[in-house]
């Protein structure tokens, strides 16, 4: 896997297509993931240069195996669809002998479309001390030795075959000692002195069996022999360690005894090989599982808080005994945000000497010492932890230094290469993940804003006349929806001597969400007024409108308006209103005496045709009549297959609205519309009640 | 040609319709319509999807319109205008 990802670094760095690097480093993880983990193989990447982009293609020997196993889709590895949230294009090709899954990326620049910067929204389940997904005890994954409960076993036999006083399996450790891997009998543990490959004869080099009765061999003085039999485990060439038969006299072991050791060795060498392997195997996957268990958990949340403790969690205890997140603000300070230890007795004392101490590097990884700078008080404070010993990994995505996570262990117990891999591993995952959540809030309060911006600042007061509006977007505000309504005078005197007489109502719906239905709603809002202030009569405005809208081309989107002019009754109650509603659903009116009846009649909607006339029709808003308009977010509001507009259901509503003021009025369709179904409602809902008075 | 349409027309099934329509617009049907009897729903990308088509046909100086439409979806069109175009509009040419 670490191959696999400097190889694609390399090559990108190679072709100049570093900006790519890091989704593409993450593409090919979680596709060499499930190339190692669902199909069990090994795997091969090729990299591609095409026009304006990169193709990377993970190739694995198993064809057979489908790749969207149901056991991958319930629990663990939606690696596809992080890489399809990734790469611009990817798919799957089968030869026979392999299975491919390719995936490109293009240069930032040669672009054809934008990709979205929020992935779906779903909300990750925080309960991940239940390791049972995650399987993975901390220490076991990251010690890749093999077994040694069969080592004792197999110590014992051969002290019986050999009658021997004493039998030991030394083993070679990464750095060429030989260290006890496995004893029985007569073996002081640990051995007398220091033994290391180099030390050893001329017969371990080549791979024989010896025997001696110097007692200064260096073998025989370490293990306090006074002769002995050795003969050398190897695995191709490879010196893994040696096995060791000891007496208490000389002359024990003749050369017959040797070859019979050399044997038993070149036997137990490849079984410990066997279980080396298949320990590697499974720390191997394990890890793999864990690094996917945890993207999926990273990739799940979009709230860059919960993407932070989020990380603190995964990594401890399973990594280290204590992690924190760094944030860094626009000075390049980075400041402890997320402190986890795994005692929590000892999180306080972490965090203030974090804070007081100096902070980590931004921009390259490796072991930190910071903390045992700190100042005294802070030390103190920490207790032993302050001695710890510990690493930083910057937190980098897309070219932006986002922070730092530092993982920490007690000062006597050292960091395996692995741990210090996976961690890595998991920094440039949560860094893409916090860096989502950044985009994703970045893109909320860009839509709020631009939400608000579609709304009127506020609401004129209309003599004899309650208005209540209701305004509630779909969804967690990542889109700008298609819903908006306005009510504004218009006809003022400009010098302000004579009160305004008449106003104007909207209520519309744009077919459709996003930017481009955002563009109508703006036009229309601001068609409506500007058409107002040049006193055009409603129809009109609407033709006009139509037109305008028609005139955007492929950018038009359909528009259902409903647009009145309400104009004062002088010396009478309430109000009169003239008013079209083009493709909207009609407005009803609530009499005092609870019945209720459609408005006005349909006419056709805006943005479909460009021939189309509309006439105004005039009613009359008396004292106690109450007019409701809504969007088709009311009346399409759903609980399994009925509609809250079936069988009348919006005017039965209405009629038990009777006696009750605008705002009521407003309160209980809303309330109604929410509680209809099971569901949260996945349209925009917006209403206009009046109410004369 | 007659496409029958069956279920829910709206944000997941519109599309597909779109693109039949579609098909049949360039294959050169002169005549085409959208049957609706089995149609329960109708939401505002299906109306969408409808809308574009008409202007299609008309473009090409075809024709296009919907029939059988009850309930939801009859109450829909009415609401929006589009009965009076997509209702047995006249074959022209």
């Amino acid at each position: 896997m670490a191959a696999a990802r400097r190889f694609v670094r390399r090559t990108l760095n190679e072709w100049d297509l570093t900006q790519v690097a890091d989704d593409a480093l993450l593409a090919t993880s979680e596709l060499a993931t499930n190339a190692v983990t669902y199909a069990g193989t090994e795997f091969e990447v090729r990299c591609t240069l095409e026009d304006g982009g990169v193709r990377i293609e993970v190739l694995d020997r198993h064809p057979a195996r489908h790749i969207a196993m149901p056991e991958i889709e319930a629990t663990s590895g939606r690696g596809l669809p992080s890489v399809d949230r990734l790469a611009s294009s990817w798919g799957i090709t089968y030869n026979g002998l392999t299975k491919g899954v390719w995936f490109r990326l293009d240069r930032p620049g040669a672009r054809t479309g934008e990709r979205p910067a929020a992935p779906a929204l779903s909300v990750p389940s925080l309960a991940i001390d239940d390791t049972a997904g995650l399987s993975l005890p901390s220490d076991r994954v990251l010690d890749l030795r093999p077994g040694e409960e069969s080592l004792d076993g197999a110590v014992e036999t051969v002290r019986d075959m050999l009658s021997a006083d004493g039998v030991a399996v030394l083993l070679t450790d990464r750095g060429g000692d030989l260290v006890l891997g496995a004893s029985t009998g007569r073996i002081p543990d640990p051995p007398l002195a220091r033994l290391t490959v180099a030390s050893l004869g001329p017969h371990a080099r080549v791979g024989a069996p010896w025997t001696t009765d110097d007692p200064t061999d260096p073998v025989a003085a370490a293990l306090a022999a006074r002769s002995l039999v050795a003969a050398p485990l190897q695995v191709q060439g490879r010196l893994t360690g040696v096995l060791v038969a000891v007496a208490g006299e000389r002359g024990r072991f003749d050369e017959a005894v040797g070859k019979r050791l050399g044997r038993i060795a070149e036997e137990m060498a490849l079984s410990m090989e066997r279980a080396r392997i298949s320990e590697l195997e499974r720390s191997w996957r394990g890890w793999l599982s864990f690094v996917a268990e945890a993207s999926d958990l990273l990739a799940g949340t979009l709230d860059q808080e919960r993407t932070m403790a989020l990380v603190a969690q995964l990594v401890v205890p399973r990594l280290a005994t204590w992690c924190a997140v760094y944030t860094v603000d626009e000075t390049k300070t980075a400041r402890p945000a997320y402190v986890w230890h795994a005692d929590e007795t000892r999180a306080d004392g972490l965090r203030e000497l974090l804070t007081a101490a100096p902070q980590p590097p931004l921009d390259s990884s490796g072991a930190w010492n910071g903390h045992t700078a700190a100042p005294g008080d802070a030390r103190a404070a920490a207790g032993s932890t302050a001695d710890d010993l510990a690493y930083a990994f910057p937190l980098i995505a897309r070219g932006r230094r986002m922070g730092v996570l530092v993982i920490g262990r007690p000062a006597g117990d050292r960091f395996p290469q692995s741990a210090i891999d996976l961690a890595e591993e998991l920094s440039r995952r949560a860094a893409l993940a916090i860096d989502n959540a950044r985009l994703y809030t970045a893109q909320t309060a860009t839509s709020r804003a631009l939400q608000r911006s579609l709304l009127p600042p506020g609401i004129p007061k209309i003599p004899g006349l309650e208005v209540e509006v209701v305004y509630q977007p779909a969804g967690e505000g990542s889109e700008v929806g298609g819903d908006f309504y306005d009510v504004f005078e218009c006809g003022a005197d400009p010098t302000g001597a004579v009160p305004a007489a008449r106003w104007r109502f909207a209520i519309g719906d744009v077919c459709g969400t996003g930017p481009e239905a955002a563009a109508v709603t703006g036009l229309a809002r601001h068609a409506l007024r500007i058409l107002a202030a040049e006193d055009m009569p409603v129809p009109d405005v609407l033709a006009r409108l139509n037109r305008l809208i028609l005139a955007e081309g492929p950018r038009a989107r359909l528009l259902t308006l409903l647009h009145g002019e309400i104009t004062r009754r002088p010396g009478r109650d309430g109000v009169r209103i003239d008013l079209v509603s083009a493709g909207h659903p009609l407005p009803l009116v609530l009499d005092p005496d609870g019945g209720v009846h459609e408005a006005a009649e349909a006419q056709p909607l805006l943005g479909a045709f460009d021939d189309v006339e509309f006439t105004a029709q005039t009613m009359e808003l008396r004292r106690g009549q109450v007019m409701l308009c809504v969007t088709d977010g009311v009346t399409e509001r759903r609980s399994g297959d009925r509609l809250l507009g079936d069988g009348r259901g919006l005017e039965n509503l209405l009629s038990g609205c009777r006696g009750l003021s605008a705002g009521a009025v407003a309160a209980r369709i809303q309330r109604a519309v929410r509680d209809f179904g099971p569901e949260p409602s996945n349209d925009d809902v917006a209403l206009i009640v009046l109410r004369a008075s | 040609m007659v496409v029958t349409a069956r279920g829910s027309i709206d944000l997941h099934s519109s599309d597909e319709l779109r693109q039949r329509l579609e098909a049949l617009a360039e294959a050169g049907h002169k005549e085409i319509v959208v049957d609706l009897t089995a149609v329960d729903f109708c939401d505002s990308s299906g109306l969408n999807v409808l809308v574009r088509a008409y202007k299609n046909a008309r473009d090409r100086n075809a024709s296009f319109s919907v029939t059988g439409a009850y309930g939801r979806v009859e109450n829909v069109l009415h609401t929006t205008g589009l009965d009076r175009f997509l209702i047995g509009a006249p074959r022209e040419g």
